[in-house]
């Protein structure tokens, strides 16, 4: 059986946990990562908070709904936890310091993986404040050559919000698939 | 004269067991108290609003017929303030459930005493006496709390089709090639609502101050680009019909005064951004702003904020393709399998807000042609079957809950 995850990440704070456990058909579980033998070698002392979630498919399968942990000082984890993932959100949290350098900051670790799936960006806390716009985050991504990619005001407390950020990554990488 | 006439009642997300069940319960209401039709015929409407679509199918029917009276049932009703929507206490008894039909006869208009079908009230007052044998929820019970139908992905499709008629209208699909066929999927949105808008807005940018528009019954719209918000003084009903047909100089723009001031503060705004972007679907109804090309691929520059706009039919569709590369809007037609309506409403849209362009340049055109003809865009097809899967628990979550606004 395959193990098809969808990847929640950005910085903490931006609703990571909140949107994992809105897009969840079980109670979510925030769990110490298991990391891999290499990543003990590395660095062995180290365990990991991350969210899990999932969803129910009619067909008895489930998606995995993974949140990386925020804290960029566990960017070693990012690269595991993507492993058989099918997309990646991108929450970024509007009200607090540079959103668009945020964006940068993790378009840029998460490349590789963007690169061989597809990203779609949540907006956060927009009631909060509204500037910058969806616009400039457009740009920015057209700056880092990500080309043209959904980006919505998410409330990651919302589940609507997060189910449409889902069903809009999946519709740029197959826009046939059809409920 | 107290004959009373049959009610005419439909159901919504019963499936055809509860549905027997519902109408030996209505033969004990009375013989002929109301009968179940169709729902484009009925007089009012029952749901039940405790399982997963319930406040779907609410709210859906409430947008289809927005001045037919609706029996609600409810474990703990008491939530709406809707005068047209009579709640009933599961579970519901017969008494409760005549009580609840004679209040919708009392909404209803006289017009519908015209009707030949009629019963003697006597029939229908005496039902308040029979016990309360048969409770509704008894009956309902199968039912919650999955919808009625086998398929609740096809129901709320349907269910999403026949509500989107508003926003894509219902033309059907025209053979493109045919030049006489093809001026039909035209508008000029510079003559509807949708252009009054634009220029109101342009004039409000122009002097820094916001302006309202207003026909013969007065303002319907203050509008406010510098805090980009628009104020509604209209029911959205009443604007949509007033979006729907050109305006033909009933329209005028004014700029908003101090006297203004009370009367915009008891209204309540909305982004500006998600007014224009359903006054234009509302005139496009599935049409192209006239002088789009079929051919030229489309570029869009950034997606609508489909978390806080209406999501037209296959919006996320259209969309997905046109982030991945350039189609012309014949090849989306033809690459998503989709009515025309869906895409050019879309792409109204869009254009409307300035996220769309056509590229005419040999390139693109060149790159239009390759996208569409050598590699359509396809997942590897076995998780073409999982995203199927996923898209319909989806759907199911988008729709299930109410849209914000
Ligand atoms: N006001 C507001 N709060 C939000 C929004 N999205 C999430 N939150 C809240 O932001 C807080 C942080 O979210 P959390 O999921 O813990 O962030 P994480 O660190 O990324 O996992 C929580 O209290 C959420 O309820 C939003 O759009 N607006
Ligand atoms: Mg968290």
């Amino acid at each position: 059986m395959s193990h098809y995850k969808i990847i929640f990440a950005g910085p903490v704070g931006a609703g990571k946990s909140t949107a994992v456990s809105a897009a969840s058909d079980i109670p979510p579980i925030r769990t110490e990562a298991v990391a891999s033998d290499e990543v003990r070698e590395l660095k062995p002392n180290t365990t990991v908070a991350l969210d899990y979630g999932a969803m129910k498919l009619a067909d008895g399968s489930t998606i995995h709904l993974y949140g990386t942990p925020g804290q960029p000082r566990f960017d070693f984890m990012w690269e595991i936890l993507t492993e058989g993932g099918i997309a990646l959100i991108l929450l970024i949290d509007n009200s607090r310091g540079d959103p668009l350098k945020e964006l940068r900051f993790y378009l840029g670790a998460f490349s590789g993986f963007i690169r061989k799936t597809a990203v779609a960006i949540g907006v956060t806390h927009t009631d909060l404040r509204a500037t910058p716009r969806l616009a400039d985050f457009q740009a920015e991504l057209d700056r880092a050559g990500f080309g043209c990619v959904p980006v919505f005001e998410v409330d990651a407390r919302a589940r609507r919000d997060v189910c449409l950020l889902i069903e809009a990554v999946l519709s740029t990488i197959d826009p046939l698939a059809k409920a | 004269m107290t004959a009373q006439t049959t009610l005419r009642l439909c159901h919504s997300g019963m499936d055809s067991r509860s549905l027997y069940a519902f109408e030996i319960f209505l033969s004990r209401v009375g013989p002929r108290a109301c009968e179940i039709t169709g729902e484009e015929a009925a007089d009012v409407a029952f749901i039940d609003i405790d399982n997963d679509l319930g406040t779907y199918l609410l709210e859906g029917h409430r947008l289809l017929y927005p001045s037919r009276p609706l029996i609600v049932s409810a474990q703990s009703p008491g939530h709406g303030d809707d005068p047209l929507t009579i709640e009933v206490t599961k579970p519901v008894g017969l008494a409760a459930f005549s009580a609840a039909l004679e209040q919708v006869r009392r909404l209803l208009p006289p017009t519908t005493g015209d009707r030949p079908r009629s019963l003697d009230a006597a029939a229908l007052e005496s039902a308040d006496d029979i016990p309360d044998e048969m409770p509704i929820e008894a009956l309902l019970g199968h039912v919650a709390p999955r919808p009625a139908s086998a398929d609740p992905v096809a129901l709320l499709r349907q269910l999403e089709e026949r509500m989107s008629t508003f926003y894509v209208g219902s033309m059907p699909d025209v053979n493109l090639d045919d030049p006489a066929a093809r001026a039909a999927i035209f508008y000029a949105p510079e003559l509807f609502l949708q252009g009054e808008i634009a220029r109101a807005l342009a004039h409000a940018r122009e002097i820094q101050r916001p302006v309202r528009l207003e026909d013969r019954s007065g303002t319907a719209l203050f509008l406010d680009p510098r805090h980009g918000l628009a104020y509604q003084a209209r029911s959205t009903n009443a604007l949509r019909a007033l979006s729907q047909l050109p305006t033909r100089g009933t329209v005028n723009m004014a700029r908003v005064e101090a006297r203004d001031a009370p009367q915009v503060a008891g209204l309540d705004s909305r982004p500006l951004e998600a007014l224009e972007w359903d006054v234009a679907l509302w005139a496009s109804r599935g049409r192209l702003p006239r002088g789009t090309d079929l051919d030229h691929p489309v570029r869009l520059h950034c997606w609508p904020n489909l978390t806080r706009l209406a999501v037209p039919p296959e919006a996320m569709r259209i969309a997905g393709l046109w982030s991945r590369g350039s189609f012309s809007l014949r090849d989306t037609v033809r690459t998503l399998e989709v009515p025309q309506r869906y895409v050019f409403a879309f792409y109204s849209a869009c254009h409307a807000l300035g996220l769309v362009e056509q590229i005419a340049t040999p390139a693109a055109l060149a790159a239009a042609r390759l996208d569409a003809t050598g590699s359509t865009p396809a997942a590897a097809p076995p998780m073409r079957g999982l995203f199927k899967r996923i898209l319909g628990k989806l759907l199911g979550a988008r729709l299930g809950e109410a849209a914000p606004g």
